[in-house]
């Protein structure tokens, strides 16, 4: 079957996205990368999926007929990033002004 | 972004608290800019005060009150002194009653006659709004002097003597607004007793200005026969202003969905394995579970039993579909 | 339900030349269509994040019971059970095939990508077992312990995704109507949704699983300890 444009892109999306997967299954699992740097390099890794996803699976491209679909998918990343970055800072902070435990 | 004001006082560092209120302050400015849209939704209009103009002014100003005292609440210091004091009552029924309960009611009288089909009572409906208003004011003024001398809330006894007087005041109050909910229940009753008199045949009993009055009431379950063409702010405003039907328009078909119970019997059972999940009663949760997805299942299933269509349909009350009014 | 006429008085633009310029009156339906799942998808990421967030602030909560490093060793899995990783996987190709045959609308039932669509719904089943699986390895190692945050974060996050997977059994219907119009339609709001649950599902497993089994995350359970309040040493 010949590949059609659309194929094209799912096969190229698939196989970006095998490769972040085996490249977070390897920087979590071997020392490839400096220790400290870990999570740093796994988040970057999803993120970099989460983009293969958006772009090649859900066509959410810089066609005329995408922008509303990315309007709609910056306020929804605005408010992931509020309540996630907000509750981990409020309960860090709610957490360190609690009582210490009796060992 | 303001949330943490109910907070305050729930051993959260300083910085938090301070990131939180002056949030909660700086929501007031765009408030405050809703408050100018609306008056200068009204300014030099020809205001007619029936009863939903009435709770909608009342909204104003007294959301725009509670507004003010939530402002001083929003500096964590003074809400430290302030938290679970009558000061703190008095705010949130300032706004809750204000904002709420004077707009609830102004759409409930607004939009009656067009859900219904036919117009509430009106010397009622005045005599409730005022009753409402006086006996806010009275029932929780006194409570922002009671909260600034010591008072606090859910209190069995009276500790303080001089609370009193306000207290009494404020009990008025409380008489007061219930004598409104009871011109309510009397606006309610007499009209629905009289509901043939006040029937609203024009499908617009207030002369509005918006596409809802263009229909009959209540509407037909798909709303508009034809999609009307808006061109300006106020449609239906402009269409009376303009005249009558420019165009006979083309019917087509109207694919409205079928009634259908698969929505309440999935909640059902969404609720009983709901309830087994919190008492841990495996097997009702699992059969809930299974209950809830066969029904979602049965009821996606056959297309056919999801549309019905109309075909040409006249309004059920003689108004005809938009575009072929005649001027009032 | 379809939208009412719109009258057609020669003033009226063309819906083809509307995009996103403000005239013309609505846009095609499955552009409307598609807009308003994709909303839909946004708030159901917006609940995930929801309880991202209570794993993340949960995650050292363990009470004495064990930490992300003992419940996600992936190193063990990955030996006793190379079918984790693969499944991880085919949870991209699956999706990607299904995409692929409803956007190339094929009507042929007996054409390879539909048949290779039904292999790959097998897999399915494997999301499934992994999370049961998971479950009776923990218990038999005891580590269900009530009082674990972790372990109710960690769940809270993932059951739902697995029940998800799980809502995959409804396949085997659109073989048996056939791609007719509406279940064309259907798949292809089901694939906007896998695809969605996909981005969730990266979430979950790079926070959950990838940075709990970590190599720094030895060091941050040692951390973690003495905080966590060993009520049962």
């Amino acid at each position: 079957m010949s590949p059609r444009p659309a194929i094209l892109s799912y096969t190229v999306g698939l196989g970006l996205a095998i490769l972040a997967t085996i490249a977070s299954f390897v920087v979590s699992q071997t020392n490839l990368l400096w220790a400290p740097g870990i999570p740093v390099g796994l988040i970057v890794l999803a993120f970099a999926q989460i983009g293969v996803h958006l772009v090649f699976f859900l066509h959410l491209g810089s066609g005329p007929d995408s922008t509303n679909n990315i309007l709609a998918l910056a306020f929804g990343v605005l408010i992931v990033f509020l309540v996630i970055t907000g509750s981990v800072w409020i309960i860090a902070n709610l957490n360190s002004n609690m009582m210490p435990m009796p060992q | 972004m303001v949330w943490l004001h109910h907070f305050f006082t729930m051993g959260a560092g300083a910085d938090v608290n301070a990131f939180f209120g002056i949030m909660s302050s700086i929501i007031a400015v765009p408030t405050g800019v809703k408050v100018f849209n609306w008056l200068f939704t009204m300014f030099r209009g020809r205001i007619v005060f029936r009863t939903p103009m009435l709770f909608a002014v009342g909204f104003i100003v007294t959301f725009v009150i509670g507004g003010l005292t939530g402002v001083l609440l929003a500096v964590p210091p003074v809400d430290f002194v302030l938290h679970n004091s009558a000061f703190l009552v008095a705010h949130f029924h300032n706004v809750i009653i204000g904002g709420v309960v004077f707009g609830a009611l102004a759409g409930i009288n607004y939009w009656f006659p067009k859900a219904f089909g036919f117009t509430l009572d009106e010397r009622l409906g005045k005599a409730s709004f005022w009753c409402w208003l006086i006996g806010f004011y009275l029932a929780f003024m006194p409570l922002y002097a009671l909260g600034l001398m010591g008072m606090t809330r859910r209190l069995q006894h009276i500790p303080d003597p001089s609370w009193q007087p306000l207290l009494l005041v404020a009990e008025a109050g409380a008489i007061v607004i219930f004598c409104g909910i009871l011109c309510q229940i009397a606006q309610l009753y007499v009209s629905i007793r009289t509901r043939e008199q006040r029937r609203d045949l024009t499908g617009d009993p207030w002369n509005g200005r918006t596409l809802e009055w263009s229909t009959s009431s209540p509407p037909p379950a798909y709303n508009f026969a034809v999609l009307p063409r808006v061109e300006t702010i106020d449609a239906f405003w402009h269409m009376k202003r303009t005249g009558g039907r420019p165009v006979e328009p083309a019917y087509e078909a109207i694919e409205m969905p079928r009634n259908s119970p698969a929505g309440f019997i999935t909640a059902f059972f969404a609720v009983v394995m709901g309830f087994a999940l919190i008492w841990h009663i495996w097997w009702m949760a699992i059969l809930g579970f299974l209950a809830a997805a066969i029904a979602v299942l049965i009821a996606g299933w056959s297309d056919r039993a999801r549309a019905r269509n109309l075909g040409r349909r006249s309004c059920a009350n003689g108004t005809g579909p938009v575009g072929l009014r005649q001027p009032a | 339900m379809t939208i009412a006429t719109i009258d057609r008085a020669p003033t009226a633009v063309p819906t083809e030349l509307a995009r996103g310029r403000g005239g013309g009156g609505p846009a095609s339906k499955r552009i409307v269509v598609a807009y308003g799942f994709w909303i839909f998808i946004l708030s159901d990421i917006v609940m995930f994040s929801a309880l991202f967030a209570a794993y993340a602030v949960l995650s050292g909560n363990t009470a004495g019971g064990p930490t992300g490093r003992e419940l996600f060793d992936l190193a063990q899995r990955l030996h006793r059970d190379d079918v984790s990783a693969v499944v991880e996987l085919y949870v991209r190709a699956r999706g990607v095939v299904r995409r692929t045959a409803a956007a190339g609308a094929l009507p042929d039932l007996r054409s390879p990508h539909i048949r290779a669509r039904c292999g790959l719904s097998v897999h399915r089943g494997l999301g499934i077992c992994r999370h049961g699986g998971e479950g009776r390895r923990a218990l038999a190692q005891r580590a269900f312990c009530p009082a674990s945050s972790l372990w109710s974060a960690r769940t809270a996050s993932t059951s739902p995704a697995g029940l998800i997977c799980a809502r995959s059994i409804w396949w085997p219907r659109s073989i048996a109507k056939g791609l007719r119009a509406a279940v064309l339609r259907r798949l292809l709001c089901w694939s906007l949704f896998w695809h969605a649950l996909d981005i969730v599902w990266v979430g979950v497993f790079t926070l959950v699983y990838l940075m709990g089994d970590s190599s720094d995350g030895r060091s941050r359970a040692r951390v973690r300890r003495p905080h966590a309040g060993r009520r049962r040493a």
